[in-house]
């Protein structure tokens, strides 16, 4: 029963966590000066 | 039975979210990519939703009374006021565990959203989210696995067995989630810091974020640290507000740290110096709360606060061993690149009193830590020896007043080095100090106070004009600066005076009877008996004129408490407990506590500085958009 409930909650973040690779084309952050070096 | 299963499920996924978090997070940071180092974070703030549902069926369970669940028997019953009721919640270990654990993920979460990727580096953003919810792991493991909240009894009481009595008062709804959040908080500068350290950036950037970071710490653990002083104050009925209790010690550990990291960072911010210093105060303070909670739950030492221990001790014992391992290991591999890019070029400068400030503080918390440890450690090696009040009052009163001092004289000081004629400024502060000392020798005070004072005053004499002379808006963080100072030089005055010249005395008195304390007479007129549960015995005394009822409550399983009574003045507090008695003779302890009230008020200004120095404050700015160098976008194939 637990597992059954804790997996529903999981389906149901899945599709907010995994947004960013949906939309992946989305601007990405550039790395500043001091980490490109 | 719907609360404890839905509040499993909670954790369950919360926990298989943050191990998911922990191992993308880390495999963005190696691979500097952003879509993965988004996904960790999305996960880590879907692990505290899930934290927060498991939080929300836990009180639910207590304000509905769902005593199947074990953790309700154990720390409510029927009779309680709402609002006490839903304080049970961090009652208890299981409860004040996943109290901690919703303050980690709700406040990384925070922190993860409010310091932005762009600025900071995908890479330094990935390695403090993975580390952050390797912690949030590691206490969701706890919880579902050796300390549950949500464990079922077989029989089900028809009531609870209550709220340990000490406990019910109002203190209880606001010190301990202060306190309790406070210690989680201090993991978020510790993520950041090691992040930092892992992706090899020790900029501006890091610095202001990484100080913020510390200062949400540090601020709700002086609330908390405060409430408790408070409340132990009002409930315990000593007299005191502070016992040098194991967990009292140990919660002040990291607040003294982190004291001591919020002022070297600005060397580090000025001058280029103490990197690996700042960064080894922030693992300290993150490292002396683990060990705290490690002390305090495994029930090694005896406290006031016993009530907590439960046998999650081992596992945090791991869990200290492993980032004692991990941050040494770290600071090893970058301990070439945190050199200092100039050496402090004269001790009589204000880096040079940043430095003794810090090791001042290094040396309070190396005392205390010996003087809390003592009891274990030569338990270990035969018999068990424990400090008393009297040790720590020698070791810390010489470097409190040192503390004080250079209170006084440190921001007169320039950066760099000081020149003779910069110096007149210490007019102010010897002035002060000196009136003080005339003063006092005039109103015939003799002792430690004819050093202690002066100091303080001296102090005050810093912090006043530089406070009149800076624009609170124009100049908020050096405002603040000053303001908080003042605060802390009252809070120096109240501990000092309540501390130095406090008078007690026993009075045993029969109806009728009079006696004089100070400038009090009190006058005992009669005893009286409330039933009910608990049975409260009273006593009544008029002093000076007016009607005073301190009680003793006796709770059901013969725990009794008493209900002190305060009278607060501006310069001292009339401090009354009853002790029990007959309505023929009846006993009191009466304090007069000198300056206490001024501990209380310069707390509040300690914290309103803070706030007011912080809050709203512009974040470091960023790069206009049209000067940012175009990046190739790595889209997978």
């Amino acid at each position: 029963m637990i597992w059954l409930i804790a997996s529903g909650l999981l389906l149901l973040a899945a599709p907010f966590v995994l947004w960013p690779l949906i939309t992946h084309w989305e601007p990405l952050p550039e790395p500043d000066a001091d980490e490109a070096r | 039975m719907i609360y404890a299963i839905a509040g499993t499920a909670c954790l369950l996924t919360g926990l298989v979210l943050a191990c998911f978090a922990t191992v993308i997070a880390g495999w963005s940071a190696g691979r500097r990519d952003a879509v993965l180092a988004r996904i960790a974070r999305r996960a880590f703030y879907a692990t505290a939703l899930a934290v927060v549902g498991a939080a929300a069926a836990l009180e639910a369970a207590l304000l509905s009374h769902q005593f199947a669940i074990a953790y309700v028997t154990e720390h409510s019953d029927r009779s309680l006021p709402t609002a006490l009721l839903a304080s049970t919640f961090y009652s208890g270990q299981e409860g004040s565990l996943l109290y901690w654990t919703l303050t980690l993920t709700a406040i990384g979460s925070l922190a993860l959203a409010a310091v932005p990727a762009t600025r900071s580096g995908v890479q330094l953003h990935s390695y403090a989210t993975a580390i952050l919810a390797a912690l949030a792991a590691f206490l969701l493991a706890v919880l579902v696995f050796v300390a549950t909240p949500f464990a079922l009894l077989e029989i089900v009481p028809a009531d609870g067995l209550g709220l340990n009595p000490i406990l019910r008062d109002g203190g209880m709804l606001i010190h301990p989630p202060f306190l309790l959040a406070g210690f989680a908080s201090f993991a978020v500068p510790f993520a950041f810091a090691m992040a930092a350290l892992l992706a090899g950036r020790y900029d501006a950037g890091w610095i202001a974020q990484t100080r913020r970071l510390a200062l949400v710490a540090w601020g709700l653990q002086t609330t908390g640290l405060t409430l408790g002083m408070w409340w132990a104050y009002h409930v315990l009925g000593w007299g005191g507000y502070w016992g040098w209790d194991p967990v009292e010690n140990v919660a002040l550990l990291p607040w003294l740290v982190t004291t001591a990291y919020v002022h070297s960072i600005q060397v580090q911010e000025r001058r280029g110096q103490l990197r690996a210093w700042n960064f080894g105060l922030v693992i300290a303070a993150f490292l002396l709360s683990v060990f705290g909670t490690f002390l305090v739950r495994s029930g090694a030492l005896v406290s006031v606060h016993t009530f907590a221990v439960s046998d999650i001790g081992p596992w945090f014992f791991g869990l200290l061993a492993a980032v004692v391992a991990f941050s040494l290991s770290v600071l090893a591999l970058r301990s070439g690149s945190l050199r200092p890019d100039r050496p402090i070029q004269s001790a009589i400068s204000r880096e040079g009193a940043f430095v003794l400030q810090n090791f001042l503080l290094a040396a309070l918390v190396t005392a205390i830590l010996w003087g809390t440890l003592l009891p274990l450690l030569s338990g270990m090696l035969g018999s068990a020896r424990v400090v008393g009040t009297g040790y720590y009052e020698r070791v810390a009163g010489p470097l409190l007043l040192a503390l004080i001092v250079l209170l006084a004289a440190g921001p007169l000081l320039p950066w760099r080095r000081a020149v003779p004629r910069r110096l007149r400024v210490v007019a102010w502060p010897v002035g002060g100090a000196v009136l003080t000392l005339a003063a006092l020798l005039v109103a015939g005070v003799r002792g430690p106070g004819l050093i202690a004072f002066p100091a303080i005053a001296a102090a005050a004499a810093t912090s006043l004009p530089r406070l009149a002379r800076r624009h609170p808006f124009r100049n908020r963080r050096h405002f603040s600066a000053y303001l908080a100072h003042l605060g802390i030089t009252l809070v120096a005055a109240g501990i000092a005076g309540s501390h130095l010249w406090q008078q007690h005395r026993t009075l045993v008195l029969a109806p009728g009877q009079s006696a004089a304390v100070a400038s009090y007479r009190l006058t005992y007129t009669g005893a009286g008996q409330r039933d009910g549960s608990p049975v409260e015995t009273y006593a009544d005394l008029t002093v000076n004129g007016e009607t005073l009822e301190p009680v003793r409550a006796l709770y059901p399983g013969g725990q009794a408490v008493s209900r002190v009574v305060i009278r607060s003045t501006p310069v001292e507090d009339l401090y009354i407990v009853y002790d029990g008695g007959s309505p023929e003779q009846a006993t009191f302890d009466v304090y007069i506590n000198p300056l206490v009230p001024w501990i209380w008020s310069g707390a509040a200004i300690l914290l309103a500085a803070l706030m007011f120095g912080n809050l709203g404050a512009a974040a470091p700015r960023r790069e206009p958009a049209g000067r940012r160098a175009p990046v190739p976008v790595a889209v997978p194939q």
